[in-house]
């Protein structure tokens, strides 16, 4: 497994994505001695203008949708996996753009899409051949419960509303 | 944007088995948000300690320092990161230190939103409309073997491997926290943070009736006494955060405000008026009910 770390320029080991030093950010813990660095470790330029312009572009890509429930997976390929869901539209499917990827038995690229908006959570299958079983049977859309079961393909999941 | 205000309450007690308290709680407030934290140390001799006070003191820092140029989610995560590595590096450094590691929990509120940090077992819960909603995840090995249907919640709860957590701050440099929110919160939502030395003894249906009978101060109170009268095993500790709608300007000042803004509203009445019979000093005489020859 790659570690994500990088070195800031005084050697410390940090984590990749912190644009400060734990160790040389003045006034933050006392007397901590710097750690050396392991010589495994390959030094990687510790850029803190590039940083910063990464992480503001993914601050103005990234709405910050308010978080309504979960989606946990109960079994198939990614049993005990938890899923957020956030207000709006939350596509769930077989295929990379999906907000919720699952890439299991019988789901389609983009299967179906639950909804949460005016209070309201609302579930749509998205015309598939497999099908979306709410509770056990065949639906198309429906309005969802809190712990209600939700089936497609070989997946069987239950959703948490907040 | 609205704002809601904070009634809180918070408490830890060392229990009635262990001789220390590795547990450690911090709440801090400025103008613009609230954060509350929980941490529940662990390792040898007073290690536990260590890591615990110094995860609450340092995300606190942090998340400070970074909120200056981060949103809340990403202050988190980086206070979270660097908390993570110094504690790392800290039980590397020093023997006696070697191993410690601590959960963390913690919770902010911004304006009408709350957001949250964590790791380990220590939780965070929502009380809305005599609901109780657990909002983290344990990370012990236990609760992943129930969510993989591995195990049942009766058998989780007697598991010999129940203390077992496989991610904490300070013992592995990849572990990734976990994060949520924005979580829209209303008025009378409480939230509850604590670690696993209450919800060993307390199931949720008593936090409920613990936490809407009572202040939330009083709360923490009875349910550490009833933590404790079910044998107190662990360290125990509570905060409640309770979102009060926010009162009026007026009322919300403190009692020493209030009281020389009233003054000075008399002062000021006094000196308008004083004003007005200077330049007419007839002006009493024009007010019918002051005009001491009524006609």
């Amino acid at each position: 497994m790659v570690s994500k770390t990088k070195m800031c320029p005084s050697g410390h080991v940090i984590p990749a994505e912190s644009v400060t030093c734990p160790i040389c950010h003045p006034g933050l813990i006392k007397g901590t001695e710097g750690l050396n660095a392991p010589s495994a470790l390959t030094r990687i330029d510790f850029d803190l203008e590039a940083t910063r312009a990464e992480e503001l572009d993914k601050t103005l890509l990234e709405e910050d949708k308010p978080f309504c429930g979960w989606l946990a997976i109960t079994d198939g390929n990614l049993s005990g996996e938890t899923f957020h869901l956030y207000e709006g539209r939350n596509i769930i499917g077989s295929s990379s753009p999906c907000d919720i990827q699952i890439p299991d038995e019988g789901i389609e690229n983009q299967h179906l899409s639950i909804r949460f908006s005016s209070g309201k959570c609302t579930l749509t299958d998205h015309d598939t051949d497999g099908g979306t079983y709410l509770n056990g049977k065949r639906i198309y859309r429906a309005e969802l419960k809190d712990g209600d079961h939700i089936r497609i393909g070989k997946a069987n999941l239950r959703i948490k509303i907040l | 944007m609205k704002s809601v205000e904070i009634e809180i309450g918070n408490l830890t007690d060392v229990g009635r088995k262990r001789t220390h308290n590795e547990d450690y709680y911090g709440f801090f407030k400025t103008s613009k948000e609230v954060l509350a934290i929980v941490a529940d140390g662990m390792g040898g001799h007073a290690s536990g300690e260590i890591a615990s006070r110094m995860a609450v003191e340092m995300i606190h820092e942090v998340y400070s320092k970074e909120r200056d140029e981060k949103d809340v989610l990403d202050a988190l995560k980086s206070a979270f990161q660097t908390t993570n590595f110094t504690i790392l590096q800290k039980s590397l450094e020093e023997e006696a230190l070697s191993g410690m590691g601590t959960t963390a929990t913690a919770f902010v509120l911004k304006e009408d939103q709350a957001f949250i940090g964590h790791m380990g077992d220590s939780r965070a819960y929502l009380l809305r409309d005599s609901m109780v909603t657990q909002l983290t995840r344990d990370h012990s090995l236990v609760e992943r073997m129930v969510s993989q249907g591995l195990l049942s919640r009766g058998e989780a709860d007697h598991h010999p491997q129940k203390n077992v957590i496989y991610k904490t701050l300070g013992v592995n440099r990849d572990d990734e926290l976990d994060l949520l929110g924005p979580i829209p919160v209303s008025i009378d939502d409480i939230f509850l943070l604590c670690s696993d030395g209450l919800t060993n003894h307390v199931t949720d249906e008593e936090i409920l009736k613990a936490v809407s009978k009572e202040s939330p101060q009083r709360a923490c109170e009875n349910l550490i006494h009833l933590a404790n009268q079910r044998g107190g095993h662990d360290n125990i500790t509570v905060q409640i955060l309770k979102m009060k709608k926010p009162r009026p300007l007026f009322l919300s000042l403190g009692d020493k405000k209030r009281f020389w803004l009233i003054i000075g509203l008399i002062l000021l009445i006094l000196l308008v008026l004083n004003g007005l019979i200077l330049i007419d000093p007839g002006f009493f005489k024009k007010i019918p009910f002051l005009s001491p020859n009524k006609p």
